[in-house]
């Protein structure tokens, strides 16, 4: 700029200073005349901001001017928090938005690094705090008070550590103990993370029903309302507390009634509360019990009813199977003649050949679950069985033999959802949900990578794991759906819990037993406790809930502190996995 | 015509209609809508020979309604040749495992009331070549 010019720009600026008026006009045709820069220096920074608007000024003056002029909420606001964290630093990141958002920023590890194990343990429990540090950390931070059991160890008659190895009876024991949380008047969760980033209410079982599993006389709505009434009661609560209805339920055309919700809820006095009626096939009840969950978390509703229900035997075996093939990619399944024991005996085949496991391995799972399911006043097969029972079976699609196979049932089972204020409130029994999780495959097994695993499962599972803070070695028992053998064998690698080719040696091996090192299936499973579709998810859960409150009688895992719910639809093209902790 | 039914058509030619994503190259059966691979809803059309080997399949001895006069009867699961894709069907004449060793050779034969219908390739043993 010359020098007459510089005169020029100069008398005109201190002109401009006064009549205010005209000072945006002029302004504006000195910036235009001057160039930005010139603009500052006549009329200082706050008048540029002014004039040409913050993103301009940070342009100009770099974004460190930007805080000091406007504040570093302002800098936040245009720039994101990441900027705000290189800015200023992690702390006073944490300073400003809280350490929440600190962790949902950098991770949890980050966090403890800034502000130490044990604020670690009071944001996100003690669960997540054994999983992150390990147990000797868990051990020194909270000391032998942590290790308290709450309620007093089961009749030895049940005990598992008598038919276990002493060192397996150990690390579970030291297992359970260690997640075993503090006493109930001593809770401080304000809030748990879904895993995402994210925040939620704390979800609770407060309480659970189920009907028999079997063939039933009744019609379906008022199986599907006795089930809700034994929760209802079980969970101590008023009809008229529950905010909203999920009904999961698949072939209620076979017995005359669709649109489950509304029929419930208007048989349990409470007509007017919304309800949804959902079908996932076999894995409705947990796909059901997740949106339940999903909407208590979220602070919809306090108080929810989850109800699983399905009638169909009174349609005969061959219609049962004719629907069931409904449930398949029905244009290359069903339709070609695939039945669901075929499309499960396809899987079998598959994994026979490439691990080298026999039939009479898979024959294991059954035996064991009717062991199990024998123990259950509400199984529908409560019959002990052998291996010589199970091979000698009338094959039904090989190489699954009928005692491979679940049974066709009708049944319901419900459950009572509920946030942990009210559940503490209420001062009964009730059970915390830690993790869900949710995964697809494809719908079709030719369209699977691999024909002997289950990727919804794993994916459902990944998710409830990383939400829960446990992996599959604090899991103390697990509900999985053993529509076959070879569904339990496959469950129970997808879940972790063994080796990929090694889940069928385990269930020979009696490491699946209730008094195994991971015990699964303790009501006796899809195989003898029944198959109600609609209702299994929800069965699993009130199984668990009874397990972890101390209400499973003679079939009772010992010590059990932490449950595993694993429910899929079709060959697993659904799948839900939930976790859950005593309180 | 909808992709199910053009699939219908060139499986009673003992075809299987596939569509190859034109940005990603992969291969998807004619019933897909969008790539798996890339998300890509454009795709170019490829009529595969429908023969390859079995790798699992069931037999029914206990079969939905529609199939009472079939059984006992096998749903395979077949690799087909020169590709990753897989397809499924019905194969009548199967009693026993000794009937169809995993690895058999097979093929799409037709499409009818049993959808998708495959057979056994005469002579093709495990291990042979295609
Ligand atoms: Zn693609």
């Amino acid at each position: 700029m010359d020098a007459a010019r510089l005169l020029c720009a100069g008398l005109l600026a201190f002109a401009l200073r006064r009549p205010p008026r005209s000072a945006a006009f002029g302004r504006a045709a000195f910036a235009a005349a001057f160039g930005r820069a010139a603009f500052a220096a006549a009329f200082g920074r706050a008048a540029f901001a002014a004039a040409f608007g913050r993103a301009a000024f940070a342009a100009a003056f770099g974004r460190a001017a930007f805080a000091a002029a406007f504040g570093r909420a302002a800098f936040a606001a245009a720039f994101g928090r990441a900027a705000f964290a290189a800015a200023f630093g992690r702390a006073a990141f944490a300073a400003a938005f809280g350490r929440a958002a600190f962790a949902a920023a950098f991770g949890r590890a980050a966090f403890a690094a800034a502000f130490g194990r044990a604020a670690f343990a009071a944001a996100f429990g003690r669960a997540a705090f054994a999983a992150a540090f390990g147990r000797a950390a868990f051990a020194a931070a909270f000391g032998r008070a942590a290790f308290a059991p709450r309620r007093p160890p089961p009749p030895a008659a049940f005990g598992r550590a008598g038919r276990r190895s002493a060192a397996a009876a150990a690390a579970t024991a030291g297992r359970s103990r260690l997640i075993a949380p503090t006493a109930r008047a001593g809770l401080k969760t304000i809030f748990i993370w879904n895993g995402q980033g994210g925040r939620m209410e704390p979800v609770c079982v407060l309480g659970a029903g189920s009907t028999r599993y079997g063939k039933l006389d009744d019609s379906i709505a008022d199986i599907t309302a006795q089930a809700s009434a034994e929760a209802i009661g079980s969970a101590g609560i008023d009809p008229k507390e529950i905010k909203a209805g999920y009904i999961s339920n698949v072939f209620g055309i076979a017995d005359k009634q669709v649109h489950l919700g509304p029929v419930v809820m208007s048989a349990l006095g409470i007509p007017e509360r919304p309800s949804l009626s959902i079908e996932s096939a076999c894995g409705s009840g947990s796909v059901s019990f997740r949106e339940a969950f999903a909407n208590v978390a979220a602070g919809f509703y306090d108080v929810v009813l989850v109800t699983g229900t399905e009638k169909v035997t009174h349609t005969g075996t061959e219609w049962t199977t004719t629907y069931f093939s409904y449930c398949s990619d029905f244009f290359y399944e069903g339709q070609a003649g695939a039945s669901f024991p075929g499309l499960f005996a396809s899987m079998a085949r598959a994994y026979l050949g490439e691990f080298g496991a026999t039939e009479e391995d898979l024959a294991h799972v059954a035996v064991k679950n009717h062991e199990n399911g024998a123990l259950n006043p509400k199984a529908h097969l409560q019959k002990r069985i052998t291996v010589d029972d199970v091979m000698g079976s009338a094959v039904v699609a090989s190489p699954l033999k009928l005692y491979d196979c679940c049974p066709f049932s009708d049944g319901a089972s419900s459950v009572i959802l509920c946030s942990e204020k009210v559940a503490r409130e209420r001062g009964g029994d009730y059970v915390r949900v830690i993790g869900s999780g949710r995964g697809g495959s494809p719908a079709a097994l030719q369209g699977r990578e691999h024909l002997t695993t289950i990727p919804s499962t794993r994916i459902a599972a990944g998710e409830a794991y990383k939400m829960a803070g446990v992996g599959p070695k604090d899991v103390d028992f697990a509900e999985v759906h053993d529509c076959f053998t070879i569904a339990e064998v496959v469950d129970s690698e997808d879940l972790g819990f063994f080796e990929k080719g090694k889940g069928a040696e385990a269930a020979k091996g009696g490491r699946t037993a209730r008094g195994g090192e991971m015990p699964i299936n303790p009501s006796g499973g899809l195989k003898s406790k029944g198959h109600p579709i609609g209702a299994t998810g929800v069965g699993q859960v009130a199984e668990v809930y009874d397990q972890l409150t101390g209400g499973a009688g003679p079939r009772a895992v010992p010590d059990a502190r932490i449950g595993l719910t694993q429910n899929f639809g079709a060959t697993g093209a659904s799948c839900a996995v939930h976790i859950f902790q005593s309180v | 015509m909808g992709p199910k039914q053009e699939f219908a058509e060139k499986a009673r030619e003992g075809l299987v209609l596939a569509r190859r994503c034109s940005r990603c190259g992969r291969l998807h059966l004619a019933t897909a809508y969008f790539c798996q691979g890339c998300g890509s809803g454009g795709f170019e059309g490829a009529a595969l020979r429908g023969s390859g080997r079995v790798e699992t399949y069931t037999i029914i001895t206990v079969p939905p309604a529609g199939f009472e006069e079939h059984a006992p009867y096998a749903w395979v699961v077949l690799g087909l040749d020169g590709c990753d894709l897989r397809i499924s069907g019905f194969m009548a004449g199967v009693s026993a495992p000794s009937d169809l060793p995993v690895g058999s050779r097979a093929r799409v034969a037709g499409f009818d009331g049993r959808g998708i219908v495959l057979e056994r390739i005469p002579g093709g043993a495990p291990g042979a070549g295609p």
